[in-house]
């Protein structure tokens, strides 16, 4: 039992970290507070790779490093899309605002093989 | 080999084909290689080439036409390119790898779209392939005999030439979101992304036919040497057609990088990723081959289309029918007479007619059509108009030799794909 919540705990503080990483800023913490994160997409990978958020409203703010156009969708773990920035031309930045209960997510590149060369990274929403 | 060289123009023309083999040696492309190209493919390609390289307009001046729209202004600092060639904003809209031919650009000139003129449409970075290491490999259930090809090897087997259009299977998506408010994934294209060029190299069926290909073969897939590798499952029935082609020559130069040097697939009337460049394997099988490329892109997704066995929906093959105007959006014109041109093309034959209508679609006239009508290329058109002071919205409808017409309304799909509904060009005439 000490094991399982060692870990747990751990898996927990991981997430956080990400969070931070990913630029991640949740107003007072509370759940349904909004909170903001920045991606950047290359071919083929989201940077940070994996990314966590709080319940309630998310903004993505996604950035087009690389020399390709991308999408960027969120999924639910079917790879149903829930919402999308239908393009993004190299160097420019999009948002997406919507809202998120808790629950597992995919956020993914669904441009012809982008998702398959690696642009798929799971979302975790507490 | 002097033509005169105070001559501007036979100097220019010099000069043109001094670049032409300095990059072809960049290439690994020989001197004398090159000149077996211009052999091949005729002189007039090749010297519309060399006209191209020097900016040579054949035919009448264009019309005095608004500046182009500036492209879109990148926010982080510029990195490294992913294409090749020059993309001026003269000559293209820009889309990063993605590079839209402006349509303007393309007012009275020839038949085919010169190479830096061509549009491309490639999903990363353009990969330089070395020639001493390429090797087309062909191999699967469906053949007898694998085999392994070198650049040379391949040059030596009976080439064949073709002029067709390639055109990526999403041209005209940015009208899903200006006609229909719904906005598609993908590259925002109006219409520009489609050329016609001379294709030269050996038809599948004589590669196929080394690697003794099975009765019963169903499909085959080449698979680019790109990051993604590239890979679209394509019926044999369709490779052993006489103009599906292994291509390692483009206007009667060698296939440039970013058009898939040193080989790419042509495989007319398809969708553009069907065209797969930097092509290294291929694949032959006795069953049908899937492949993200035909089971979760380039398939019809949306509320009006149904999945189809392991496909998302109806999967996009063959292209549609259409037309452009050789005009910048929007058009800008003086007043006075004018002569309106542009091209229409289908994938099922030659074009029957083209019409064109000045007041929304209410009255309809006929366009005069070029001679060259090639089936699955495309024809040029063109129709005189005394233009007055006003606002205008030009529509255009071509017909090909089937009778498929262009509709006026097509339905969403989420991707984009084939948006071939009569188009409105608006123009402004002062």
């Amino acid at each position: 039992m000490m094991r399982k919540q060692i870990i747990a705990m751990a898996m927990t503080m991981t997430f956080a970290a990400v969070g931070l990483v990913a630029g991640c800023s949740g107003g007072s913490g509370s759940q349904g507070a909004a909170s903001s994160i920045d991606i950047t997409t290359t071919e083929f990978k989201f940077t940070p790779d994996q990314i966590s958020a709080k319940a309630g409203n998310v903004t993505f703010r996604v950035t087009n490093g690389g020399q390709a156009e991308h999408n960027f969708v969120v999924e639910d773990t079917s790879g149903k899309k829930i919402k999308a920035i239908e393009v993004i031309l190299p160097g420019k930045t999009e948002t997406l605002s919507l809202d998120l209960a808790s629950g597992d997510y995919n956020l993914a590149c669904t441009l012809p093989g982008h998702k398959e060369g690696g642009m798929l990274i799971p979302l975790k929403v507490e | 080999m002097s033509r005169g060289l105070r001559e501007e123009q036979n100097y220019e023309a010099e000069r043109a084909e001094e670049r032409l083999y300095t990059a072809a040696r960049k290439l690994g492309v020989s001197r004398r290689r090159l000149l077996e190209y211009a052999v091949m493919t005729g002189a007039s390609a090749f010297l519309t080439a060399c006209a191209s390289k020097v900016g040579v307009d054949t035919t009448q001046p264009a019309p005095e036409q608004k500046p182009a729209a500036p492209p879109p202004a990148p926010e982080a600092p510029k990195q490294e390119r992913a294409l090749i060639k020059e993309t001026p904003s003269s000559r293209f809209i820009d889309y990063g790898s993605n590079q839209e031919m402006r349509w303007d650009q393309m007012y009275g000139k020839g038949y085919v779209v010169p190479n830096d003129q061509f549009f491309v449409r490639n999903h990363g970075k353009t990969p330089q392939i070395d020639l001493q290491s390429w090797r087309l490999k062909v191999s699967g259930s469906g053949v007898e005999n694998p085999l392994e090809l070198t650049y040379d090897e391949l040059l030596k087997l009976p080439s064949a030439s073709v002029i067709r259009y390639v055109e990526c299977a999403g041209n005209g998506r940015t009208f899903y979101n200006e006609v229909l408010k719904q906005k598609a994934q993908g590259t925002q294209w109006r219409l520009g992304a489609i050329g016609v060029a001379e294709w030269t190299g050996v038809r599948l069926s004589e590669v196929l036919e080394r690697a003794r290909l099975k009765k019963g073969a169903r499909d085959f897939m080449p698979t680019g040497l790109d990051e993604l590798k590239v890979r679209r499952p394509i019926s044999v029935e369709k490779g052993l057609e006489d103009d599906t082609l292994l291509v390692y020559a483009m206007n009667g130069e060698p296939l440039p990088p970013d058009h898939g040097f040193p080989v790419r697939m042509l495989v007319p009337g398809w969708i553009g990723v069907a065209n797969v460049k930097w092509v290294g394997d291929l694949e032959v099988s006795m069953d049908p081959i899937y492949s993200p490329w035909n089971t979760t892109s380039y398939v019809l997704i949306g509320s009006d289309y149904q999945p189809q066995g392991q496909a998302k929906g109806p999967v996009v093959t063959t292209q549609a029918i259409k037309s452009a105007i050789e005009m910048i959006w929007p058009g800008a014109l003086k007043a006075g007479p004018q002569v309106i041109r542009g091209r229409a093309w289908s994938p099922f034959g030659k074009i029957a007619k083209v019409e064109y209508s000045l007041d929304d679609g209410r009255t309809w006239e006929q366009a005069r059509l070029g001679d060259m009508n090639i089936a699955r290329a495309w024809v040029r058109w063109e129709f005189p108009w005394d233009a007055k002071p006003g606002d205008y919205k030009i529509k255009v409808r071509a017909t090909d030799e089937q009778g498929n017409s262009q509709p006026d309304s097509v339905k969403f799909n989420e991707q984009g794909y084939l948006y071939n509904a009569v188009v409105a060009h608006p123009v402004t005439v002062s």
